[in-house]
């Protein structure tokens, strides 16, 4: 048992470590993924965040995205969105990504559940390229699960140069029942730390089909922080 | 590359949670014609154990359960590995989501 908690203690220390070290600019609130990859699934998805304040949102942000993705093996599965942004509303198309997850790990295998993401994002209003390496890592406890995404990200753009950024999301999740699960998440990247909550949740629908989604506000930490980040997600899967 | 990452990512795992690495029992279960055969599997309490589940229909179908956090499509004609647990005395329902009236059953860890 003292082993068990050294353990769980180092593993928050470098979880720590690596937030202090994490730094991204744009609006890092946004998505945390899990590692898992189910045969055959498709969905369509739907995703809004909406800042105000701090260095990421001085006169508003808001971002939409809409994707279609599927699992073409049992390990791997690809999404592409198209994005709208902007600062009071976001109703034009101004980028896509494209995205590759891959579920290294059988879940429950090991003590911890493992995957990857690689991203490409073209913004076609601020002329800005991304290609990004996400790890993926989720723990469950019980009830309660711990999910870490960390993030390294090369951004090319014609007015900030080219540089790499990092960046790191934690979500600890209760999972109380299937249409309700509290959440907390963090957010650590460039110019930005924020906490606060989010509810998730699913519910099934006909012919094993069925709709999950995200809300939650999160809050700033500091001056450089927005001062609340909105986001929303609504995923549609079916097979 | 793949294995030597997977090799890796096995030392992490270890480091978090030792006893994940020890020895697990197996069982198995199978679905015919949209039934889980046996419907009741019966496991060691507080034990990780691994739960081979064939698909003997020729349709896909998908091992469902909240309790349990598990989630697995099954190809037709294939044979998938579920790892459960450990998990405290009690019942847990699984159910086929592809056939939720009829592909029904339970796991109790005892």
């Amino acid at each position: 048992m003292k082993n068990n908690c050294a353990n769980y203690f180092s593993a928050i220390a470098v979880v720590m470590g690596a937030a202090s070290l994490a730094s991204a600019d744009g609006l890092p609130v946004d998505k945390i993924y899990a590692p898992y990859v189910n045969s055959l699934e498709k969905e369509l998805e739907y995703r809004l965040s909406q800042a105000e304040g701090g260095l990421q949102a001085p006169d508003g942000f808001i971002i939409q995205r809409l994707g279609f993705g599927a699992a073409i093996t049992d390990s791997i599965a690809l999404e592409v969105y198209l994005s709208a942004q902007g600062q009071d509303d976001a109703n034009r198309l101004s980028g896509y990504e494209l995205e590759a997850r891959w579920q290294i790990t059988e879940q429950g295998e090991y003590a911890v559940d493992w995957g990857a993401i690689v991203e490409y994002e073209h913004s076609r209003d601020s002329d800005v390229e991304e290609l990004a390496g996400k790890i993926i890592a989720l723990k469950e406890w019980g009830a309660f699960v711990g999910t870490a995404n960390a993030s390294i990200i090369y951004e090319s753009s014609e007015t900030r140069g080219d540089e790499f950024e990092t960046a790191l999301s934690l979500q600890a999740r209760y999972r109380y029942r299937p249409m309700l699960e509290p959440a907390l998440e963090f957010y650590s990247a460039e110019d930005y730390r924020g906490i606060g909550p989010v509810l998730v949740g699913a519910a099934r629908l006909s012919g094993a089909n069925s709709l999950r989604w995200e809300v939650g506000t999160v809050f700033g930490l500091d001056d450089d922080s927005a001062d609340f980040s909105f986001r929303l997600m609504l995923e549609y899967e079916f097979y | 590359m793949t294995a030597a990452f997977r090799l890796v990512l096995f030392a992490v795992s270890v480091l978090f949670y030792m006893p994940a690495i020890a020895g697990k029992p197996e069982f198995e279960v199978a679905i015919r014609q949209h039934l889980f055969e046996p419907s009741v599997i019966v496991i060691p309490a507080n034990t990780k154990i691994k739960l081979w589940v064939s698909n003997e229909d020729t349709t896909p179908e998908e091992f469902e359960s909240y309790e349990l956090n598990r989630e697995k499509v099954v190809l037709g004609g294939q044979r998938s590995l579920i790892f459960i647990g450990p998990l405290p005395a009690g019942e847990y329902p699984f159910f086929g989501e592809f056939n939720p009236k009829s592909a029904q059953g339970k796991i109790i860890a005892e």
